[in-house]
């Protein structure tokens, strides 16, 4: 009895060694993230929480909310490839995946591998580019595979795709149907900066700035901190409460309220991804375990994308996110 | 002589005289029934000695006392029998009227009747309407008396009785979160042993956080600790009472997440120690609740919104 009590001990404080280092090098990498971008620590800890949780994000904001410049900043400091794309309505997806070209000297069809073949990928303004192209990239995301011609090639470990889109100016864009948004772990609604990181930005950019950032989080490191995330321990009644939000979104059921507001509901992969992100946060908090504080946390960015507000909620002017602060404020806590 | 044949005629004179006057001789008279009472008919046999023919009367003579209402005549030995039903109305002795039989009249007859009454209730007393049945006045009384209580009701309640009604249940409603909590508490004490250390910190999370869903009147149910300790200070503020009253909560809810979702151990004495903390909380706000609720008037559109 003895010796399984001090056997646990050890793992738990294996455990509490591994999140500590865990936490430093992501302290490290938001440090150097922050020499470029100022504030926004929401956007970036959502980036890195879609990074350790193996999936893609969506920014969306107005133009000049350092959104490609996050990002841009997040793959330098990095030890990974970057490929910005910048969608346009003339995309094609052979551009973006690659294509076969004839080799006159040998006289046959070889792959030219696309931008879609690195580990980060900025996908700007995704929205406007056509469907088709919208889709090869989707396809990657999902399948993490690219099949040029009639060779199937896999993508780099780790891919992780941020695409970027703005909310407004909708003509001529391409919005993503529900079925590719649900791809995306999470989908950061980017705000603007406070009065003082306002202040800071002007300080420190209002003459010519270009900060040299250091790569600080290797392949490794990543898989390594991903191990750590697998041993964070989620209590069954923290799942259930995962499950308890994800089915609350859906017209099944219990009937709620706000259900008057929602045409669809968040989709499974909703509860997979949020049983994902809220290890991630706990992580992030220096927890062995997941709390509902991190369910709640990451709750928005995982949901919002995936609630499909009814006409009811257009007309009283009601956003996703909205329904998903209802939900959070409506299910009961474990 | 002559005086004295004179004597006998008229001896003999007033003798036929005497007997064509009388005509007849009661000789015997029965009454049936033998005690009579008033308004009970009673029927009179007289066996008279006539030689006279009686013939019934057309016409029954009615005395003022009571009515006689059959008279009949039967021939008998050495002359008839007389009978007449009379019921009289009044007691005391009653003498017949003259009854004239043709040949032969019948009076002085007369009759003895008692009454069931005392003494000096003499007189007839007018007919009763419709007898109750028993019990009818009282279950009258009562229904009148509910009649009278329901209006009385309404009144009171439509009026100043709404208010202090609304007062009550208030008052009473507000206490219900604070009962409860201590009850579940004092349950949680007693079966300290019983539940596994998990178990009891969900319990006792559960009641605080519907102790607080009633008082901070959000719903504190879909809360986690670190909101529920956030709501803290507008726990206080809404029982009136200072800055850190509920702080000690905040210990038991980290403990609680620890326990329930991190699966530390918590002592007993330590689990023990948070039930008494509790306790003294939940004491400590409600006497600051009630306190405010004396100090403060609350403004008779406001009532129905106190207390819960």
């Amino acid at each position: 009895m003895n010796e399984q009590n001090s056997k646990s001990k050890d793992v738990t404080r294996d455990i509490d060694r591994a999140i500590r280092r865990a936490n430093d090098r992501i302290e490290r990498c938001r440090d150097e993230i922050g020499k470029a971008v100022i504030g926004q620590k929401e956007m970036i800890d959502g980036m890195l929480t879609g990074i350790l949780a193996g999936g893609h994000i969506l920014l969306e904001g107005v133009p000049g909310l350092a959104k490609t410049l996050a990002i841009r900043s997040l793959a330098q400091v990095l030890d990974a490839s970057f490929s910005r794309i910048q969608f346009t309505p003339d995309l094609l997806p052979a551009d973006l995946v690659g294509t076969m070209i004839y080799r006159q000297q040998t006289g046959e069809f070889v792959a030219r591998k696309g931008p879609v073949f690195s580990n980060v990928i900025l996908a700007d303004e995704i929205n406007r580019a056509p469907a088709k192209v919208q889709s090869a990239l989707l396809e990657a995301m999902q399948e993490r595979q690219v099949t040029i011609g009639e060779t199937t090639f896999e993508l780099p470990n780790p891919f992780f795709v941020m695409a970027t889109q703005n909310p407004i100016e909708q003509e001529g864009t391409y919005p993503l149907p529900e079925a590719q948004l649900d791809r995306f772990i999470m989908k950061l609604a980017i705000t603007y900066p406070t009065a003082g990181e306002e202040l800071e930005i002007l300080r420190r950019v209002g003459v010519e700035f270009n900060p040299k950032l250091e790569k600080v989080l290797f392949g490794s490191d990543i898989q390594e901190i991903r191990g750590t995330v697998e041993q964070i321990s989620v209590d069954e009644r923290i799942e259930e409460y995962i499950v308890q939000l994800v089915t609350a979104s859906r017209k099944q059921g219990e009937r709620r309220s706000f259900h008057r507001y929602i045409e669809f509901g968040a989709s499974p992969r909703a509860s997979i991804y949020l049983y994902r992100c809220a290890k991630v946060h706990a992580l992030f908090e220096g927890r062995s375990h997941v709390l509902p504080d991190d369910v709640k946390a990451v709750a928005p960015g995982v949901l919002r994308h995936r609630i499909i507000p009814s006409y009811e909620a257009e007309a009283e002017q009601l956003s996703s996110t909205d329904l998903v602060d209802l939900l959070l404020s409506a299910v009961p806590v474990p | 002589m002559r005086r004295s044949a004179l004597l006998v005629v008229f001896m003999l004179v007033v003798a036929w005289g005497a007997v064509s006057q009388s005509s007849y001789v009661i000789v015997d008279s029965v009454r049936l029934p033998a005690e009579s009472y008033v308004g009970d008919p009673v029927e009179l046999r007289y066996s008279v000695r006539s030689q006279a023919t009686a013939i019934v009367p057309d016409e029954t003579p009615q005395p003022r006392w009571g009515d006689i209402t059959a008279v009949r005549v039967q021939p008998g030995a050495g002359g008839f029998d007389l009978r007449m039903t009379v019921t009289p109305y009044e007691p005391g002795t009653l003498t017949l009227p003259r009854i004239d039989l043709g040949e032969v009249r019948i009076e002085g007859l007369s009759l003895i009747v008692d009454s069931i009454l005392p003494p000096g209730d003499v007189g007839l007393r007018p007919a009763h309407g419709p007898q109750r049945l028993p019990g009818t006045q009282a279950a009258l009384l009562l229904f009148g008396f509910g009649i009278s209580f329901v209006i009385a009701l309404v009144l009171y309640l439509l009026g100043p009785g709404r208010r202090h009604i609304h007062s009550i249940v208030s008052r009473y409603r507000a206490r219900v979160p604070y009962r409860r909590l201590l009850a579940r508490v004092q349950v949680l004490e007693r079966d300290i042993n019983r539940h596994t250390m998990r178990e009891f910190y969900i319990i006792l999370a559960e009641e605080l956080q519907t102790f607080m869903t009633c008082r901070v009147k959000q719903n504190c149910m879909a809360a986690t600790s670190t909101e529920l300790i956030a709501i803290l200070p507008e726990l206080e503020e809404s029982c009136g009472a200072v800055a850190g009253t509920a702080a000690p909560l905040e210990e038991i809810f980290l403990a609680a997440d620890s326990a329930k979702f991190a699966r530390k151990t918590i002592r007993r004495k330590k689990r023990a120690r948070h039930l008494k903390l509790v306790h003294a909380v939940a004491v400590e706000l409600e006497s600051h609740r009630r306190r405010l609720r004396r100090s403060v008037r609350v403004p008779r559109e406001q009532v129905s919104h106190v207390g819960v």
